[in-house]
């Protein structure tokens, strides 16, 4: 597999994270065991090309690495929020010309394609596979909803629920794209790894796997990585090696871990379906208030209903046996412990974000629950639970 | 994934200079998880183990690798900004070590600092 893709400076503050990665070094570590022929293409400035080359080199690896003038990094507060990111560059783009490439967006310029197989992840382009001249005989893309909503031609009609603007721009995708190529599929990634396959009109759900905890920075990168290998090089039929590659994220979230290992070693533990409805009890402050809008923006977006209580006042018709999610703050006293605690008893599950050094006293008020001092890793378990 | 910043630290000598500040660039600092982690050996260690920092050249490879005392192979150091300086500084003679802040069978989080010459 020829991988084309970009190598960014990566930093986070929640959970700390400081790397070199991007979805070019991400995908290629990822695939270093089960791929070890494969090689990357990236752009990379002068002063971490030879970081660049190091890592991809020392983990066996090949790589073509072209200069480009500025340092690319992407900046987060926590996996849900990007702070900053790179300006878009035009640089001369790269040329990936393989039986199978793997193509990411990328920020500095794009890759070229000529392939018999090709899996493209547009990331933040929005031109479209075509626009550089790429071709393949056989294509899947990855994307997100928000990146299928980037890609041309799709109607943005804020009246619209997403679900159907979603519904609409996937259509629209397969029309523009399904009679260029002997067979066109589209992996449609929600934020919290589920995965539905379209080829035709309807969805095909992907299932999703248990995981302990979960990284979300670069879980799309490894998910295109697994995708790529078990369809173009293994030759899965696209739901086997979707479902290989939901399992290889399972994988990666639980820790970052890099490479990934093979087939057996995999996560079997499927999810249930996200829950249609869940609870949300919070802290009355501002800091507690802004988590909570973005935490109902997700869950909009995932189209599951929300019901929110404050913890010191718990509404008397409040469903209190939905799936609760307890928000903590880093300073929470032990009154406010215990009183989200008793509003959460008659839950069919709780999971507790409890941070900082609040997570040493939360498990004995909570016997039962999930606990975790990660915010991405409390929504997850709240909306992904493992089957018995 | 929590944890990244609230694990006690174990105790190693005080810090020199930062990379990229200008002073020797062999004195470099960094805290990072490891990459192709062996899970028998992470999940063996406790926060404040101290690891060998190795480079390892195979087949004009070269790679870091830490390693517990006996040997074992934790896993690799890649993936962040000085990796190619490292790998320099280790040819050079210069010594690191790794300390341990948090290990268990899917992550092992050190600090990586510098000991000697």
């Amino acid at each position: 597999v020829i991988i084309a893709g970009g190598s960014y400076l990566e930093s986070c503050k929640y959970p700390r994270w400081e790397r070199l990665f991007g979805s070019g070094i991400r995908a290629s570590l990822a695939l270093q065991r089960l791929s070890p022929s494969s090689s990357l293409l990236t752009y990379a400035p002068a002063l971490y090309r030879a970081d660049v080359e190091a890592t991809l080199k020392s983990a066996g690896l090949d790589v073509q690495a072209t200069e480009s003038p500025n340092s690319c990094a992407f900046r987060w507060l926590h996996p849900f929020e990007l702070l900053s990111w790179p300006k878009k560059d035009r640089l001369p783009p790269l040329i990936a010309d393989a039986e199978a490439v793997l193509r990411f967006g990328m920020m500095e310029g794009s890759a070229v394609v000529s392939a018999k197989r090709a899996v493209y992840d547009p990331q933040n382009e929005g031109d479209g596979f075509f626009a550089n001249g790429s071709e393949a005989s056989e294509l899947v893309m990855i994307l997100s909803e928000s990146e299928l909503l980037r890609q041309p031609g799709t109607v943005i009609d804020h009246a619209m629920k997403r679900e159907a603007m979603v519904s609409q721009a996937v259509d629209n995708l397969i029309f523009q794209y399904r009679g260029r190529f002997e067979f066109f599929a589209v992996l449609l990634k929600d934020k919290v790894g589920g995965v539905n396959v379209y080829i035709g009109d309807e969805p095909k759900p992907v299932p999703t796997y248990a995981a302990e905890s979960f990284f979300k920075i670069g879980a799309g990168d490894v998910f295109a990585a697994a995708f790529a290998h078990a369809w173009m090089e293994r030759g899965l039929d696209i739901f086997a090696a979707a479902d290989h590659a939901a399992r290889s994220l399972a994988w990666f979230v639980e820790g970052a871990r890099l490479p990934l290992p093979r087939e057996v070693d995999l996560p079997i533990r499927a999810c249930l379906p996200p829950p249609e409805r869940v609870r949300i009890v919070g802290a009355h402050n501002l800091e507690m208030g802004q988590l909570i809008v973005r935490t109902e923006d997700l869950l909009v977006e995932h189209s599951i209903g929300v019901v929110f209580d404050l913890i010191d006042r718990v509404s008397d018709q409040a469903d209190t046996s939905l799936p609760t999610l307890i928000l903590l703050r880093e300073d929470s006293n032990i009154a406010e412990i215990q009183e989200s605690a008793v509003s959460s008893l008659a839950a069919q599950r709780t999971v507790v974000y409890s941070p900082g050094t609040t997570i040493k006293l939360t498990p004995r008020y909570f016997p039962s629950a999930r606990i975790t001092d990660d915010y991405a890793s409390a929504l997850f378990h709240l909306l992904r639970e493992p089957l018995p | 994934m929590g944890g990244y910043i609230e694990d006690p630290k174990p105790k190693r000598p005080p810090r020199r200079t930062a990379s990229g500040d200008g002073g020797d660039p062999c004195d470099l600092s960094l805290e990072l998880d490891l990459v192709g982690l062996q899970p028998d050996v992470s999940s063996g260690l406790t926060s404040g183990a101290i690891l060998r920092v190795v480079l390892v050249s195979l087949h004009g490879i070269d790679s870091v690798v830490c390693q517990t005392p006996a040997g074992y192979t934790v896993g690799a150091l890649a993936a962040f900004r000085g990796l190619a300086q490292l790998i320099n500084c280790l040819k050079k003679g210069v010594e690191y070590e790794a300390a341990v802040a948090l290990a268990s069978k899917t992550r092992c989080n050190v600090e990586v600092y510098r000991v000697s010459p």
